[in-house]
């Protein structure tokens, strides 16, 4: 029987198996060929020291560079990893590049393949193919990339499953060594993930990925979302249930986490998900602890009924992302967020009332932002206090301070003047400046987000991750000058 | 003045004694409301017996376990003390650290419990940013 190796890279979660490759294991299976899963992303943080780990992160999130020494101690490493997936049988590696923050290792991985695995096929997909930094990847977007330097055999652009299957039947597809996907229309035809695969001892959440969706209903300026998905699928309510049930019962999981960029993209479909959801549970005592995660969005109260928090509640919502990005309202309609000052109250009232943990995501330092919008940010940090008391807000995240991709509206459609801007050059995306707002400069954006990273402590929200980001921006401020004409504002308030 | 409030479709009566004082509810639905003062020994006593009502404190849904609530078949005891809410919070916090054990390394703490401020970095970025600013 033909073997096929499925790889997962950095910097993905470590917590619980990837969703990506069980997305793509029926299809594999479909064709007679087994497979196998190599997580290099949970070997490495098993393996490696925490020091050398968050020196090889900062590198694949482009922050911080490699040592020499390291970069041969990681490739030593990769090769070991390599030699040892040999077997006779062998036809297939297939690699999944997440986003942007696993090309550099992808680059290395691939390399060492080529090197111990030469007659092996190698795939590689996932969005980071779509990526273009263009002093990373030749100025090309890395599927192509891969393609010239003939590090692959097959690049996936897009949704994988479709792609692949005309890959392993022989025929053309969009997507397929093209960066010319078309999004898939019924998600419902696809073959639920398999994860009977994945070793579960080795991944200390006890959760699984789930996708309800593909693509987002907000065009937010800072997000390139609808580049991967332009148009917003979603699975029947009745689909996803039949998914979840079957996986806490087949691997005995209670804890599922959404891969949506919103799980509430359908105000009815979601609101009919969780009452099915919440039926189910109500009748089958096995399934009594069944919770759920993922991102959602803060809409305007018309279309957040009272009705959808109580039903969340008892289908089991364990924690919600949700991106408020900022506090100032202007800001928020900057980003094209659609949602007020209200709505964000009443969304937290209701998530209180029905112990619906929230984090929140934030963004520092939009083009737009102000000193007076980062005051509505301290404030409101004073204001929602006991929302974080109580655990409604669970955490806050402030990020490593706003940065402009490529293929997002900010850049795309020239919204604003911003000097010495380089959406391609990774070097870069950190360090513009909006002509028409010159103090909001880069080391302003670190001095904001830092004050608000203290004050956040101060008053006893919790925020994840925080140590990463504060060395990312550090990072960023020893790589990068600000621009000298323009004023930095004091340290002290 | 904090507000307690108990829910269950199945709820037809309550009734919140503390220090021996019986306080008179607003009941909406299946819902009973009170008003009282913080204090000790709180108890509210309902039927029918063997429902689990779900308790708020001022609009909060309260997780039992963290308040301290005592449960029984007809009614739930718990302390209201002024710091309540800190109390509350620290028990939470608290509980997510005992969940990674003795050995949690510094990494896993940071993104589960994310309460650090990291001053070495924070110094390290203020020291970084004043040379920045010097040289403006």
């Amino acid at each position: 029987m033909k073997k096929a190796i499925l790889v997962n890279i950095p910097i993905t979660e470590t917590l619980y198996p990837s969703g990506s490759l069980a997305a793509i294991i029926p299809v594999f299976k479909k064709h007679g060929i087994s497979t196998v899963i190599e997580d290099l992303n949970l070997k490495l943080r098993e393996t490696v020291d925490d020091e050398v780990l968050q020196e090889i992160y900062h590198w694949c999130e482009l922050s911080g560079n490699l040592s020499e020494h390291s970069k041969d101690q990681l490739n030593l490493w990769l090769d070991d990893q390599v030699k040892n997936w040999h077997t006779e049988n062998l036809q297939y590696v297939a690699v999944s590049v997440f986003t942007y923050h696993s090309i550099l290792f992808a680059q290395m991985l691939l390399w060492s393949i080529r090197r111990h695995l030469p007659t092996v096929h190698i795939i590689v997909g996932g969005s980071g193919v779509s990526s273009n930094l263009k002093d990373i990847t030749d100025h090309i977007y890395f599927g192509e990339q891969i393609l010239q330097k003939q590090w692959a055999n097959s690049v996936v652009f897009g949704d994988g499953e479709m792609v692949l299957d005309a890959l392993l039947s022989g025929h053309p597809y969009p997507g397929l060594n093209q960066n010319n996907p078309v999004q898939i229309d019924n998600l419902d035809s696809l073959a639920a993930p398999d994860y009977s695969d994945f070793d579960f001892e080795r991944y200390k959440d006890n959760r699984l990925l789930i996708t309800g969706s593909r693509g987002c209903v907000r065009h937010c300026t800072f997000c390139d979302i609808d580049t991967i998905w332009p148009k917003f699928k979603y699975r029947s309510p009745e689909n996803q249930v039949k998914e979840i049930i079957e996986h806490a019962k087949k691997y005995k999981i209670q804890r599922f986490e959404f891969t949506d960029s919103l799980i509430n993209g359908s105000v009815s479909g979601w609101i009919k998900f969780n009452e099915l959801l919440a039926n189910a549970k109500a009748q089958d005592a096995d399934l009594k602890d069944i919770s759920y995660s993922g991102q959602f969005i803060c809409r305007d109260r018309k279309n957040q009924p009272a009705i959808m928090y109580e039903l969340m509640h008892y289908a089991g919502a364990r924690q919600i992302s949700v991106g408020i990005e900022s506090f100032s309202n202007k800001i928020r309609d900057a980003m094209k967020k659609k949602f007020s000052d209200s709505s964000i109250e009443y969304h937290l009232d209701q998530c209180a009332r029905w112990g619906i943990p929230n984090i929140f995501l934030m963004l520092v330092g939009h083009p737009e932002e102000t000193m007076i919008d980062h005051q509505r940010n301290i404030d409101c940090l004073y204001q929602f206090q006991p929302y974080s008391d109580m655990g409604t807000i669970f955490m806050i995240r402030w990020g490593t301070t706003m940065h402009i991709l490529k293929d997002t509206p900010l850049a795309r459609d020239g919204l604003y003047d911003l000097e010495h801007a380089d959406y391609g050059n990774a070097e870069s995306i950190y360090a513009w400046v909006n002509a028409l707002n010159p103090t909001n400069t880069l080391a302003e954006r670190v001095r904001r987000r830092l004050e608000l990273h203290c004050l956040s402590y101060e008053l006893g929200y919790s925020q994840p991750n925080s140590r990463a980001e504060l060395v990312a921006m550090y990072n960023i401020l020893e790589k990068y000058q600000p621009l000298k004409s323009h004023k930095i504002f004091p340290l002290s308030k | 003045m904090i507000t307690i409030e108990i829910q269950h479709p199945s709820l037809t009566d309550a009734e919140l004694i503390l220090q021996g004082q019986t306080y008179q509810s607003i009941k909406k639905n299946d819902t009973f409301i009170w008003t009282v003062e913080p204090g000790h020994k709180i108890e509210i006593r309902f039927s029918p017996w063997k429902i689990d009502p779900l308790l708020r404190i001022n609009g909060f849904l309260i997780d039992k376990w963290l308040a301290n609530v005592l449960v029984m078949d007809h009614a739930l005891q718990f302390d209201l003390p002024a710091d309540f809410f800190s109390r509350y919070r620290h028990k939470d916090l608290q509980g997510r650290l005992n969940s990674l054990g003795d050995n949690a390394n510094p990494i896993t703490v940071d993104r589960v419990i994310g309460r650090n401020l990291h001053k070495d970095m924070v110094e390290k970025i203020k020291i970084r940013l004043s040379e920045k600013s010097n040289i403006s």
